[in-house]
């Protein structure tokens, strides 16, 4: 397929075949392929360092791969413009691993940005009361809506991420990318994240492809599922995995070393993966 | 040896690549001006900044070179009895060459750190990939407007400080020296002819696009955390000025040869 053409029918969210990027002499990715389908969360392991975070970067258009090919929603984003690259981003939704909110902007205008650029630019007629509503409730999603009129140095590492969640959910995307949501968090707020993230999958049905290289994160969105009456996690309650279509991806040494259920990882023999498991 | 050459390559290789992203980011800020979206209320916010923002320190620089040019050149021209040359003196330095390159170092100093500093930061945060994710374009939202901000503030603050420098040479003119108040008034306002507002005035453009460009560039090519912010708005500053001062050179070499040939 050439660069920039026509999406095919089942070509799921995001797909990477044979991607390679490297800095100076060192290649730090050697030929990653791996699919997310739509409706289904991806959660890429792998130890620091080992490029996880580049694979979002790819995935979203911001790093260009050395070689290989990278569809976005079936369209070949490899070699697309910037400017080509806007309307598949809006697909799209991100959590940077520190929040990455705009520190001069409060957290209304953190979660309304891309409404108000929109609307200031983009041509569409998202009235204030519009905004402020949709906002609110995205707010009140992530239960941050007394934070509104804050800004970003007020707020604490966990809040900060929950309004990053709620800026990626504000226009309904088909796919969320998570980088470390829980990284650098106590227990009580990482478990607070990952309800998020698992409320965002089974409330809204946005596929997900989450980094971590915190295994028992990794578990816990195979194996539970927001309960929206107790508006708390339940354990799935038969075959957690394959109930919240949930597999496991491990890059290790630049490539894609295991691609599969969490059961079948449990059951890897492998030093490495058993190292990983311990 | 094969290490050494290796190093001299890799160096050279590195400030290439500067200049091509310099070039790059220049001309993408130069042509943002001709597609949507503008980002207008960004761009007044810039020129508060850069142009409103700076005037305190151009206005003080100004009135005290004005009023340091009359110090030491009245004493010479008394002691060859044409103390009315001072006003001449003063307006035409001022105008053609002191006002623009100081105003410029001024700005440079504060305009381009700031901007470096603001960006890096934004870079080391992730603030910029965000932005990038979020669907907006970072050099149409934050480099071109600072770069019509700085272009349309420079000249602007230009004629403000050179003004202020005349004003700072009357006064010291008048009060410390003793020379007569209206001569110097309407020896400064004749010296100063067409062709010298013509290059006093052309060249501030030219260096608010250097100093916005610059600083951009060294705040978006930020590597290594909050010390490469440090280290990138001290090259921003070092570079923007080296640059001023060179390009200055040139630009008078090749406006005194239009001025000739124009009649001005």
């Amino acid at each position: 397929m050439v660069a920039g053409a026509a999406p095919t029918a089942d070509a799921g969210v995001i797909r990477f075949e044979d991607v390679r990027l490297g800095f100076g002499d060192r290649e730090v990715l050697s030929g990653v392929s791996f699919v997310l389908g739509r409706g289904e969360t991806l959660v890429l392991l792998g130890v620091t360092g080992s490029g996880k975070t580049l694979i979002l970067k790819l995935a979203l258009g911001l790093l260009r791969p050395a070689s290989g090919r990278i569809f976005l929603f079936g369209q070949d984003i490899t070699e697309l413009e910037e400017e080509d690259l806007y309307a598949l981003r809006a697909r799209l939704g991100i959590v940077f691993q520190e929040g990455a909110l705009f520190d001069s902007l409060t957290v209304f205008e953190n979660v309304a940005f891309r409404l108000l650029e929109e609307r200031e630019h983009g041509g569409k007629d998202h009235s204030d009361a519009e905004i402020e509503q949709r906002v609110r409730q995205v707010l009140r999603f992530v239960e941050l809506e007394p934070a509104i009129d804050k800004l970003p140095a007020e707020l604490s590492g966990g809040m900060k991420r929950r309004v990053g969640i709620a800026r990626a959910l504000i226009t309904e995307p088909d796919a969320i990318l998570y980088d470390s949501p829980t990284g650098g968090l106590d227990p009580v707020t990482s478990h607070t994240i990952n309800t998020l993230i698992i409320k965002s999958r089974d409330v809204s049905h946005v596929s997900a492809l989450v980094v971590t290289h915190r295994l028992q994160d990794a578990f816990t969105y195979a194996n539970h599922t927001f309960d929206a009456d107790a508006q708390q996690l339940r354990p799935a309650r038969t075959n957690g995995a394959q109930a919240t279509r949930t597999r496991f991806l491990l890059l290790r040494d630049g490539r894609i070393s295991f691609d599969g259920s969490p059961r079948d990882f449990q059951a890897q023999a492998d030093s490495y993966v058993q190292r990983f498991l311990a | 040896m094969q290490d050494v050459a290796a190093t001299v390559n890799d160096f050279f290789k590195g400030k290439i690549l500067a200049v091509q992203d310099y070039t790059l980011l220049s001309w993408r800020s130069l042509r943002n001006l001709f597609s949507p979206p503008r980002y207008l209320t960004d761009t007044l916010g810039q020129m508060d900044i850069i142009g409103v923002g700076s005037l305190p320190i151009v206005a003080l620089a100004g009135m005290f070179i004005g009023a340091v040019l009359v110090l030491q050149t009245a004493d010479q021209f008394v002691r060859f009895g044409s103390p009315a040359l001072t006003g001449d003196v003063v307006a035409i330095a001022l105008v053609r060459e002191i006002g623009p390159v100081i105003t410029a170092l001024l700005v440079a100093g504060r305009v381009a750190s700031g901007i470096a500093s603001e960006l890096g930061s934004m870079v080391v945060s992730e603030q910029i990939d965000a932005m990038r994710a979020l669907g907006t374009d970072p050099t149409k939202k934050l480099i071109t407007p600072r770069m019509v901000a700085t272009v349309t503030m420079l000249p602007l603050l230009t004629i403000i400080a050179d003004f202020l420098g005349l004003v700072g040479g009357f006064i010291v003119s008048y009060f410390v020296v003793g020379l007569n108040p209206v001569q110097y008034w309407v020896r400064s306002y004749n010296a100063i002819e067409f062709g010298d507002g013509v290059q006093g005035i052309t060249k501030p453009f030219v260096f608010g696009f250097i100093i916005s460009t610059i600083g951009c560039h060294f705040g978006l090519t930020v590597r290594g955390g909050t010390e490469g912010v440090g280290r990138a708005t001290t090259q921003a500053v070092v570079v923007a000025s080296v640059l001023i001062l060179v390009v200055n050179f040139f630009m008078a070499k090749v406006l005194l040869r239009v001025i000739e040939v124009m009649g001005w």
